[in-house]
């Protein structure tokens, strides 16, 4: 996998047969973050089930990566138009110097109707690595604000203003966390699962039949009901998008606390780049 | 990340050799994934292979781990979720459309020009239906629109659906 170091990252990526732009082992200031991450498909179903519904892969024909400098940070984008023009998909992974993060889904539509009938369902996986051995845990934040461990593995919707990180993935041992904040018009559930082999394989695109986030999709049928303490942890956030919504952005947010304290420096890309070119082929 | 590649064929006799894939005996089965194991904290994975495989006479996906290096076997399990389309599968799909008499009929002497993605049927009573799908979406031009569900296992096309059908709209 390539490797990008910017803005106090340090980013494996690749773009993959049917995933998308995934992402590797992901340091913030050499200290580990993310074991891998990928949007592993896009699930589109109908009003009233008219029809039964698909799935759409993420497949880019031009191949293109694109390494964006912004303020304060740096953009991965790739475009998924393997579909041709009504069923496009833009993707940015968005990394700040100060740590924050996300991954970004842009629908671009219409689809195959335009009044807004049919609905896109996007997983986004996230297989954090705080502790870098099995040490994290996965917290909600109660309608008091305080965190809250979170026993088992299961679903959770955000109860929180838009701007509060409604869970967490920490290294109790050290202090440090990854904070996940929903988008407001995500309709989003968040599912925390112990690491599993079948469950990482799946990020290559397995699908059921139902939703993602129903009993008879993923990530649900790999959830059994394990600690997810003191262990591995592996969260999923889907985002339902309704088509009324067109050409819209969907996707989680994260800030990281207890890491190296930021260097914030504004001429970044002028030392700390070994990538200079805007874009990048495969 | 696998340092090693296998062709499709070497992987198919190598999983023919397994227990597992041995009592399945003649069913139709198709390899529709091969994908280097994704790499994991302290586990050996530059020459693992995660295989993909349907058997389509019980409908059912499985899933192998691969020792590429080896060119053996590590374990076998269903499952639980489908995997995309292989390429292969597509071009089944398409195939199996564009000899359906339906399709023809709307397509006359135009191109298909289709779109073929994994599909699932709707349910019928209170479970999923069975099966691996395809939906061909027929382009024949920029507006008009038909879709073909084709039954992968069966190796049939099952309906051919108007835009209205599909988006019940």
């Amino acid at each position: 996998m390539p490797i990008l170091k910017k803005a106090n990252w340090r980013v494996q990526y690749e773009l993959s047969a049917s995933s998308g732009l995934r992402l590797g082992v992901c340091e913030y200031r050499g200290v580990r973050v993310l074991h891998n991450a990928s949007v592993p498909f896009v699930y589109v179903n109908y009003e009233g089930d008219s029809s039964g519904p698909f799935t759409d892969e993420l497949k880019s024909k031009s191949q293109k990566i694109q390494i964006r400098e912004i303020m304060l940070g740096f953009d991965l984008r790739c475009t998924y138009d393997f579909y041709g023009e009504d069923y496009q998909y833009e993707h940015v992974w968005r990394f700040h110097q100060d740590g924050q993060f996300g991954s970004t889904i842009v629908i671009q539509g219409p689809g195959e109707e335009i009044a807004g009938h049919h609905t896109y369902h996007l997983p986004f996986r996230f297989d954090l690595d705080i502790s870098g051995a099995s040490g994290d845990s996965f917290q909600r934040k109660a309608s008091d604000g305080q965190w809250q461990d979170t026993p088992k593995e299961g679903r959770h919707v955000p109860i929180h203003a838009a701007t509060t990180n409604d869970w967490r993935v920490i290294d109790k041992a050290s202090g440090r966390s990854a904070n996940v904040r929903a988008r407001p018009r995500d309709n989003a559930e968040m599912w925390a699962l112990k690491y599993k082999a079948i469950e990482s394989w799946g990020s290559w695109g397995s699908a059921g039949p139902g939703a993602p986030g129903t009993p008879n999709s993923v990530p649900a049928v790999y959830d059994n009901n394990q600690s997810v303490q003191n262990t591995d942890v592996v969260v999923w956030y889907i985002a339902h998008i309704p088509s009324v919504e067109r050409v819209t952005a969907c996707g989680p947010w994260f800030t990281l606390s207890g890491y190296p304290p930021v260097v914030l420096d504004d001429e970044d890309h002028h030392h700390n780049d070994n990538h200079h070119h805007d874009d990048h082929d495969h | 990340m696998s340092k090693v590649e296998l062709s499709h064929a070497v992987v198919l006799k190598i999983l023919k050799r397994h227990p597992e894939m041995q009592a399945i005996g003649k069913n139709r089965t198709r390899i529709v994934l091969v994908r280097p194991k994704p790499a994991h904290r302290g586990e050996p994975d530059d020459s693992q292979l995660v295989v993909g495989v349907q058997d389509y006479d019980r409908s059912r996906p499985l899933i192998a781990l691969l020792d590429a290096k080896a060119r053996k076997i590590v374990s076998v399990q269903p499952s639980p979720a489908s995997f995309q389309l292989s390429e292969e599968e597509r071009k089944e799909a398409e195939s199996l459309t564009a000899q359906d008499r339906r399709v023809r009929r709307f397509l006359g002497r135009r191109r298909m020009n289709p779109l073929t993605r994994l599909y699932f049927p709707r349910a019928s009573g209170a479970s999923p239906q069975n099966g691996r799908y395809a939906i061909v979406f027929l382009r024949p031009s920029a507006n008009e629109r038909h879709y073909a569900i084709v039954d992968l296992s069966a190796r049939k096309v099952t309906e051919v659906l108007t835009r209205r059908g599909l988006t019940g709209r």
